[in-house]
This record gives C-alpha cells, sequence and structure tokens, in this order.
C-alpha cells in the first residue's frame, strides 16, 4: 500500500507523543521546583542577611559602647593630669592608646575647639583650631557625641574616623583605626565573594571587606543610588543587598550575599534532577517501546491476513494475543471474513441471475428497438402530411379572408352602381321620351328645358356615385396588393389599419357595430404590411364572428401608440370576452369553438406566429367574460432583420 | 531558493542585531586620580565632580541613548603603578580617561600617553613640564607660571621683603617651576627668599618655625596640599608669625580651611578666573556637592566638571570616539563653556587662561582680584 507523506508508523508515533507529554511534564515540574526554590533561597538569604545584621549590630553597638567609654575615661584621665609635665601626659596618653589597637590618636581641645593635649603633643601644634573640623562644629551641647566620616591618617594612611565628646570645659577626639574596628565583620564573612559594609548616612564606606574602597573614600553605589530593591551587580558578581540602619548615627549595615554561593549547589541540584530525569524518560520509553513493539507485530500479522483475504484466501485461523483489544480485533476480524466470504456466494448467485436477466433485457431491447423505427417512420410520414395539410389549411385561411373581403368590397361597390345604374336608366327612359316628343315635336320649350335638367342631374348622380366606385376600387387594389405582398418596405399605417376598417364597412354595418380609430395619421413604419393587415383583418373578424354574438351591437377599438423604436397596438372590444380555459388555448393550433361552422382554429395560430416570427414583435391577450377582449401587440417600428420563411407569402 | 532567501535573512537580522547591540553599548569613561593616600581629597572631590556630570548626562539619555558609565582607578600618587594601571585600562577598554589631579603624576600620563591608546584630560595637572606637547593629553587649568604672576601682586602690594618658601618634593615637578619662577621674580626685585623642603604625610614644622624666625619673614609661600598647607599655617600662627601666607592653587580645598580652623583666615590662594559663569550649573553642582561630601565647591570640582563636561560635548559631535579623533575634535571647538567660566584650549590641547587672587575670609574662599 502506498503511504502519505504525512503518515507515520503508529509505534513511533506513540513513542514520539509519549515522550513529549512525559517531557513537558518535566519541564513545568522543573520549572515550578526552580520558581519556588527561587522564592525559598532569596527568603532564606534575607533571613540569613537580617541575623547577620542584627548580629554586626550588636557589634557596631559595642564599638560605640566602647567608643563613648574610652572618651569618658580619656576625659577623667586628662582632668586628673593638672599637676603633670607635658612629656608625662603624652605618656599616659599613649598607655591609654595602645591599651586598644584601634586607637590612632587622641586630643583634648578646649571649648573653642583649640588643642590643649594629646598623645603626640609637639610644641608648635599645641594650640591647633580644629574649630572648622566637623568632629567639633557638630556638637555643641554637653554630652553630645559625633562621628566623622572616614579620613585617611596622615601617619599611617589608613582609614581613620574621628569620634568626639563634648564636656563641661573640653572636646576629646579620638581618632579610630577603622581597618581594626572592622576586624569584627571578618568573623561573619559568609564566603569569598560576599560582603559586609558599613556605610555612613551618604552611604560613604566606613567598613568594607575591600578595605581600599573604604581608603579612596567610594560611595556604595546601592545605597547612593536608593534602589533599595532587586539584585545589585559588582566585579562581575550579583548580589543580594540588605540594608540595615544603625539607631542613632545614621550609619547602614550592609549585607551582600553572592548569588552565586546559592545559585551554584542549587543549579547543580536541579542539573542532577534534570539528568535523572531524562535517564527515567528513556527507560520507561524503552519500556514502552517494547510493548508497542508486540502490539505493532500482532497489527502487521492483521495486516497480512487481509492481504491474503483480498486476494481470496478465507481459510485463515485468527492469530492470538496477550492484549484483549488485540484479540478482539482478531475475532472480529474472523467474523468479518466468514461474512465476506457468504456475501460473496451471494454476489455470484445474484450475478447469475443478472446474467439471464440481460439477455432477456436485451432481446426486449431489440423488439422495441425495431418497433421504435416503424413508429419513427410513422411519425415523419404524419409529420409531412401535417406541413401539406398546415399548408392548405394557410392558403384557405388566405382564401377565405380574400373572400371576406370580395364580399365586403362587393357590398360597398353595389350602392354607387345602383345609383349609376339606376340613373342611367332614369336618363335612357328620359332620353327616349324626349326623342319621341321632339320627333312629334310636341314637346315644350319649357317641358325640354325640365327634361334636360333631369337628365343633367341623373348624369351628375351617375358621375358622383362611378367616382365613388373608383375610389372603393383603388382602395381594394392597394389593399389586395399589399395583402398579397410580403415585401419589406416603409408605408403609412394609419391608412393601411383605416383601408382595412373600410373593407369591413357592411360588417360592421350588419352586426351593429361602431369603430374608434386612434393613430398617428402620419406615421410610417418599416414592416411587412401584408402580415400586419393578415393580423389586423384576422383580429377585427374574430370580433366580429365571437365578441358580439347574441349581443345586437358592440363597439370596436383600435389604439396605436409609439414607445421609442417600437410600436404597441391595442385591438379592443366590449363584447363577450373568453373565460380563462379558452384563453389559455386561443393560440393553440386547431382550437376553435366555432367548428360547427367552419372555423378551423388555425386563425389566432397564424396572428400568433406572424407577429413573433414574421413582425419580430409579442402578442398579448387579456379578456374578461362578458366584458370584452383586448389584443396587445407589440412589434419594431424598423425590422432590422429579414423575414426568410417563405411559408407565409 | 527558499534557503538562500530564509539564510539571508538570517544572516540580515544577525547582522542587524549585532549594530543594534553595539550602537547601544555604553561608553566607558574612566577617572583616575588619587584616591587612597592621606592627601587624597583634591581627587576625592575631582572624583565627586566626575560622578556628578556623567549622573546628569545620564538622565538626559547619555550619548544618543548610549550610557556613560564611569571606571575608577586608584594612582595611589605612584608612578611605580603605571605599568599595573596601563594593564587595568587596556583589560577594562578604556580609552577616554577623566583625570590625574596632580603633576606628580607626569611619568604616569607620559607612559600612558606614549602609544597613543588614551585620551587624558586632566582638571587639575597644570605642570610646564607637560604644557607646550602636541599630545592627547588636554589640560582644564592654566599653567603654572601664570600663578606666580598673580601671586606676586600680593609680594608687591605688601611689600614683602623676606620670603620663606615651602614645597613638598612629592609633587616635585608641579612646586619647582613655581619655586624657579618666585625665586626669580623675588631675587630680581632684589627680595630675599629661602626655599625649604617638606615632606608629605610628615610635615616638620621646626625648621620651617626656624627659617621664618631667623630670617624674621615677612611672607611665607607654600606649596603642599591642603592638609599639609593646614599645618604649616598652624603651626606658624600659632607661633605667631603675622605676615603674609601665599598658597598654590593646588592647597585650595576643604581640607586646607577645615584643617587650619581660624588660623588660615588671611591667607592668599589661587582660583581661575572666571569669565562668563553659568550660574545654574554652579548652583545645582553646589547643592550636590553639599548633600553628598557636607563641604562648599571649589576648584577641584570646577575644574573636574568642566573637564567631563568638554569630553561629554566632544562625544556628542563625532562617532570616531579614538583619542586621535577626540583630540582632533577638541581642538577644532576650541572654546568650551565651564561652570565659572568659558575657557579656550589651544593646538596643543593647553588651557589658556588667568588665575585670580583669592583670601581665606570667614572660613570661606572669597575672590579678591
Amino acid at each position: 500500500m502506498m503511504r502519505k507523506k504525512t503518515q507515520i508508523m503508529l509505534r513511533w508515533d506513540l513513542l514520539r507523543t509519549a515522550i513529549i507529554n512525559q517531557v513537558i511534564i518535566v519541564f513545568v515540574v522543573f520549572f515550578t521546583i526552580s520558581i519556588m526554590l527561587s522564592f525559598f533561597i532569596i527568603s532564606e538569604i534575607k533571613k540569613n542577611s537580617a541575623n547577620l545584621v542584627s548580629a554586626i549590630n550588636i557589634n557596631v553597638e559595642e564599638v560605640f559602647n566602647k567608643s563613648t567609654k574610652s572618651l569618658d575615661e580619656i576625659y577623667h584621665l586628662y582632668s586628673g593630669m593638672g599637676f603633670l609635665e607635658d612629656a608625662q601626659k603624652k605618656k599616659l596618653f599613649n598607655i591609654f592608646k595602645n591599651s586598644d589597637s584601634s586607637i590612632e590618636g587622641v586630643m583634648v581641645l578646649n571649648r573653642d575647639g583649640k588643642l590643649v593635649d594629646g598623645d603626640t603633643q609637639e610644641v608648635l601644634l599645641k594650640g591647633m583650631d580644629y574649630s572648622f573640623q566637623p568632629f567639633v562644629k557638630n556638637i555643641s551641647q554637653i554630652g553630645d557625641l559625633y562621628w566623622t566620616g572616614v579620613s585617611l591618617s596622615q601617619k599611617t594612611g589608613q582609614p581613620t574616623a574621628f569620634v568626639s565628646k563634648r564636656f563641661e570645659n573640653n572636646i576629646v577626639v579620638m581618632q579610630l583605626n577603622l581597618k581594626d574596628i572592622s576586624r569584627f565583620i571578618e568573623h561573619f564573612t559568609l564566603s569569598q565573594k560576599s560582603e559586609i559594609a558599613i556605610t555612613d548616612a551618604s552611604g560613604i564606606y566606613l567598613i568594607n571587606n575591600d578595605l581600599e574602597l573604604v581608603k579612596s573614600r567610594s560611595y556604595d553605589g546601592y545605597i547612593k543610588y536608593g534602589n533599595m530593591s532587586g539584585v545589585a551587580k559588582y566585579k562581575n558578581n550579583y548580589y543580594l543587598p540588605y540594608v540595615s540602619e544603625i539607631q542613632g548615627q545614621g550609619w547602614k549595615i550592609i549585607v551582600y550575599q553572592s548569588l552565586s554561593d546559592y545559585l551554584g549547589p542549587t543549579a547543580s541540584l536541579l542539573s542532577l534532577i534534570l539528568l535523572v530525569s531524562t535517564f527515567l524518560i528513556f527507560f520507561i520509553n524503552w519500556l514502552n517501546f517494547r510493548s508497542l513493539k508486540v502490539i505493532t507485530q500482532d497489527l502487521h500479522l492483521i495486516e497480512e491476513q487481509a492481504l491474503e483475504i483480498s486476494e481470496g484466501n478465507y481459510d485463515i485461523r485468527c492469530i492470538t494475543s496477550k492484549y484483549i483489544e488485540i484479540d478482539m480485533l482478531s475475532h472480529s476480524f474472523a467474523i468479518l471474513i466468514e461474512r465476506i466470504r457468504l456475501r460473496e456466494e451471494d454476489i455470484e448467485e445474484q450475478n447469475l441471475r443478472i446474467m439471464l436477466l440481460n439477455e432477456d433485457l436485451e432481446k426486449l431491447v431489440d423488439q422495441r428497438t425495431k418497433q421504435l423505427l416503424i413508429t419513427n417512420e410513422e411519425l415523419r410520414e404524419a409529420y409531412s402530411h401535417l406541413k401539406e395539410v398546415q399548408g392548405l389549411i394557410v392558403q384557405n385561411e388566405k382564401l377565405a379572408a380574400l373572400g371576406q373581403m370580395v364580399s365586403g368590397v362587393a357590398h360597398e361597390m353595389n350602392t354607387p352602381i345602383g345609383n349609376a345604374f339606376t340613373a342611367s336608366t332614369y336618363i335612357r327612359s328620359l332620353s327616349t321620351e324626349l326623342a319621341s316628343k321632339v320627333q312629334d315635336n310636341t314637346i315644350k320649350r319649357t317641358e325640354f328645358l325640365e327634361s334636360m335638367a333631369d337628365v343633367e342631374s341623373g348624369a351628375d348622380i351617375i358621375y358622383r356615385n362611378l367616382l365613388i366606385a373608383s375610389d372603393l376600387i383603388y382602395n381594394f387594389k392597394q389593399l389586395s396588393t399589399d395583402h398579397q405582398s410580403m415585401e419589406l418596405k416603409i408605408f403609412n399605417l394609419y391608412e393601411t389599419i383605416n383601408n382595412i376598417i373600410i373593407s369591413y364597412g357592411i360588417d360592421f354595418k350588419n352586426a351593429n357595430v361602431t369603430f374608434e380609430l386612434l393613430c398617428n395619421e402620419d406615421l410610417e413604419i418599416r414592416t411587412y404590411p401584408g402580415a400586419v393587415v393578415h393580423i389586423i383583418s384576422n383580429l377585427i373578424r374574430n370580433a366580429l364572428i365571437h365578441g358580439f354574438e347574441g349581443r345586437g351591437k358592440g363597439h370596436i377599438w383600435i389604439e396605436v401608440f409609439e414607445n421609442d423604436d417600437r410600436i404597441n397596438l391595442l385591438i379592443k372590444d366590449n363584447g363577450n370576452g373568453m373565460d380563462q380555459e379558452t384563453l389559455n388555448q386561443i393560440y393553440d393550433p386547431f382550437f376553435t369553438t366555432k367548428r360547427s361552422r367552419g372555423g378551423t382554429g388555425l386563425g389566432l395560430n397564424i396572428v400568433h406566429n406572424m407577429i413573433t416570427n414574421i413582425l419580430q414583435g409579442s402578442v398579448v391577450c387579456e379578456s374578461e367574460f362578458d366584458k370584452g377582449t383586448t389584443f396587445k401587440i407589440q412589434i419594431p417600428k424598423q425590422i432590422v432583420r429579414e423575414f426568410m420563411d417563405t411559408t407565409w407569402t | 531558493m527558499k534557503k538562500i532567501q530564509l539564510v539571508s535573512v538570517l544572516l540580515l537580522f544577525i547582522v542587524g542585531s549585532f549594530l543594534l547591540w553595539q550602537s547601544k553599548q555604553p561608553i566607558k569613561i574612566a577617572f583616575v586620580g588619587e584616591l587612597s593616600t592621606s592627601s587624597s581629597q583634591l581627587s576625592v572631590e575631582s572624583r565627586e565632580a566626575f560622578s556628578y556630570t556623567l549622573d546628569y548626562y545620564n538622565d538626559q539619555g547619555g550619548i544618543a541613548g548610549r550610557k556613560l558609565v564611569p571606571y575608577i582607578y586608584d594612582d595611589k600618587s605612584s608612578n611605580a603603578n603605571k605599568e599595573a594601571l596601563n594593564q587595568q585600562l587596556k583589560k577594562d577598554g578604556i580609552h577616554l580617561i577623566i583625570g590625574f589631579n596632580i603633576s606628580a603624576m607626569a611619568e604616569t600620563i607620559e607612559y600612558l600617553l606614549a602609544n597613543g591608546d588614551y585620551l587624558i584630560i586632566s582638571p587639575t595637572v597644570t605642570t610646564d613640564y607637560l604644557t607646550g606637547k602636541d599630545d592627547q593629553f588636554i589640560k582644564i587649568s592654566a599653567i603654572n607660571s601664570l600663578q606666580i604672576d598673580k601671586l606676586y601682586e600680593v609680594v608687591k602690594l605688601d611689600d614683602i621683603k623676606k620670603m620663606v618658601i615651602v614645597y613638598s618634593e612629592s609633587n616635585k615637578l608641579f612646586a619647582e617651576g613655581l619655586v624657579e619662577k618666585m625665586k626669580s621674580m623675588l631675587q630680581s626685585d632684589s627680595r630675599e627668599v629661602v626655599e625649604i623642603i617638606a615632606d608629605s604625610g610628615g610635615v616638620d614644622l621646626t625648621p620651617i618655625q626656624t627659617a621664618i624666625d631667623e630670617h624674621q619673614a615677612d611672607g611665607l609661600f607654600v606649596i603642599m596640599n591642603g592638609v599639609d598647607t593646614a599645618k604649616v599655617l598652624q603651626g606658624t600662627r600659632i607661633s605667631g608669625y603675622k605676615g603674609d601666607i601665599l598658597t598654590s592653587a593646588w592647597s585650595a580645598t576643604s581640607d586646607l580651611i577645615s584643617n587650619s580652623g581660624k588660623n588660615s583666615e588671611g591667607v592668599y590662594t589661587l582660583e581661575m578666573k572666571a569669565n562668563n559663569p553659568d550660574e545654574a550649573v554652579l548652583k545645582t553642582l553646589q547643592e550636590y556637592i553639599f548633600e553628598n561630601t557636607g563641604s562648599d565647591l571649589n576648584f577641584s570640582h570646577i575644574r573636574t566638571y568642566n573637564a567631563t563636561k568638554m569630553l561629554i560635548e566632544v562625544l556628542k559631535t563625532t562617532k570616531d570616539f579614538s583619542p586621535e579623533n577626540m583630540k582632533r575634535k577638541i581642538i577644532q571647538i576650541g572654546t568650551f563653556q565651564g561652570a565659572e567660566t568659558q575657557f579656550k584650549v589651544d593646538y596643543n590641547g593647553d588651557t589658556l587662561g588667568e588665575y585670580e587672587l583669592q583670601q581665606i575670609k570667614n572660613g570661606k574662599f572669597v575672590k579678591v582680584r
């Protein structure tokens, strides 16, 4: 079987899905543990730092207390020195100073800040003015204590700070070596990277593991820039700072715990967890792979059986598997095989039946085909005959129309010719009588003149009636010519319609029907006048025959409207109208309600065909029973496409 | 085809990212000074102003979005550290230096300038030894010899007949020029002069006092750092010396006043002449220094602000931060607005300017003439 590119082996897909799921689980667990561990570590570092700061604070307080005590002791010492020589005083001060390594110098100043005594009393320095020094300027009340920032010792170059206290008559100043003071922080150092520092209020280091920072009076950037949260970076190491202010001094203790000290072991632990997890994933999936291999082997056997079945071998035994699902699948497969086998037998039997039926069917089709051929031939002949009949009927229709027209014209001619005949008969008898009287000479002049007047009057009647007859003949000739003509030409529509009406004059009179024509007298159109005459004549004749039967009188309207390049022609009567059933069939060939009276049922069919085919227009008939009928005809003013069928000519 | 397009887009992304990363790289500026010696006040103050100026410009957005990162180095006032300092500067990728506060560091300055790797702008070094050289060393303070011209006005005004000159050997390069010129001028005016060398860190007052007493001196010229000068002031005043005391610009730090108390009253010292000061900057700088150190603004702060501002203003004008180009740009611009004055730098990178005389009155430096 061809495999699609997107298809993969079930075994690998299941394995891949399992691995992805396991990796996601491990990642989520690992991520959660990392976050929790980070929070825990930060919390522990802060706790640790807080404890450390508390411990340092205690030590710093000890330094303060000790210094305060030392200042008091110096003052007491100085107070009891009044009787001693300068050299002895210096010696005593030195003994005191040497008792504590952190004391670098001792000075006793007077109230104005001038040096009166100290440990190194050069003669010329006694009286030196320290009044502008902060350790003097910043203690105005007795008992005030002041710590300066860092300065470097002139003697040792080491960082020092001055602490001073104002007494009743003096100010005692000690210069303290910050390096010695800071020794206590060495005990608190957690690791090589972690830092402990003490700064003054402005952030300048007083105590720091890195003495150079103290000596250079550097600022602690973390405190200087007021960033009291987050992580600090110093010399490519990251630190978590913890700051605490020493009460009363404004000094700040800051502990920088190196994050790498904590993160290193944590990272190792997490790496181990990750390694073990990875190993477990591999191991579990190796087991999964083995199980999947067994399943896919069973499925492969089933697949091979399916191939054999496809080749028609149904004698296959079901496989057995340790997996229930596979076993059930195999069992279902066996049932399927059995059912397929039975169905195949059934299909063979059905096929045999179908074959027999096919043979019967073929015979039947042959018979039917032959019958159809005969029927077709008969139909072809019937159609041919029908065409001939249609031609005859059309011809009959034409003749009928012509007969109608001739009858009408004859009737019209009858009156003037009759009148002329009467007048001529009268003139003849008058002239005979006049001739006899003239020959007998029995006529009087007055009688002769009266007789001549009668002759003139009779001649005038003959002339006028012959003139009427002449006009009628001309019109008839004209109508007859167009009626027979299927020539495309330009003609006056008004005159054409008017002539038709005239030709029907006697019929209107007999039927007591009045007539009304509404049309632009100058309207000229280019179409087939023969068709127009035939259509209008036919519709008028239909109205006269069917429309007013049993009514005694009626009215016909012919209205012509121009609509751009088209003509709308309405032929309307107020006669009997038609019911809907009749209306639906009027154009059907051979449909007539007057067959008993010689109707062919082709009149309106021909009208419809002439309108739609020859005149390239359309016709709609609207009729209401007992109210009348209206034919709405629309034809083009100018026919462009010439009609080629000669059947209608 | 698709692979080529993908690789091209990837390469463009990588190059673009690199360029963007590089364009946002911070600019390293070093401060080098004498930070951990007993006479380090001058450099400590200088460093304060350096930090202030960088912070100020970083708050304004840095240079085209690039932050200015300070690197602080301690020269320990010793030329013995010059190689180690050079190595450290190279390791840190430094090319632009604000610093060296005393002329005694001229040897180190020359050593660093030798290979053209650095542009050094010194706020306070004035030695004539490093003056008039076409190197990548810019001096913000006017040259030494001009100090004597100004101080000599006091000599003439008070008609000092006998002058004792005390100077520190530790900053010999700075002091010698002053001493020689003062001696020369005094001698040419037939005035008596005695010179005494005193070591920094342990000034012995006895020979100074002895010289004053022996020569009945009415003038004392001290060329030492602020702390040592203060000690000399205290000692001589306590001993009863009433004559004029003149000091160099070097000692005009807060140390001088705080360490000498009222004995510093009336002492003459120097500062560069102010011309068209920027009052707003002076006020802000003064507030910053007072808040952070509790001391008043002095020449070291101002000179360092001027030096750092000058460097930053030039950085704004170019993308080529090489020392050579930076020097060229400084010379091209020529005139800079400092905190207290407008100053000009000549072709050799020496600032042209005048000093003005100031006197300590009520614990403050006050301009006299």
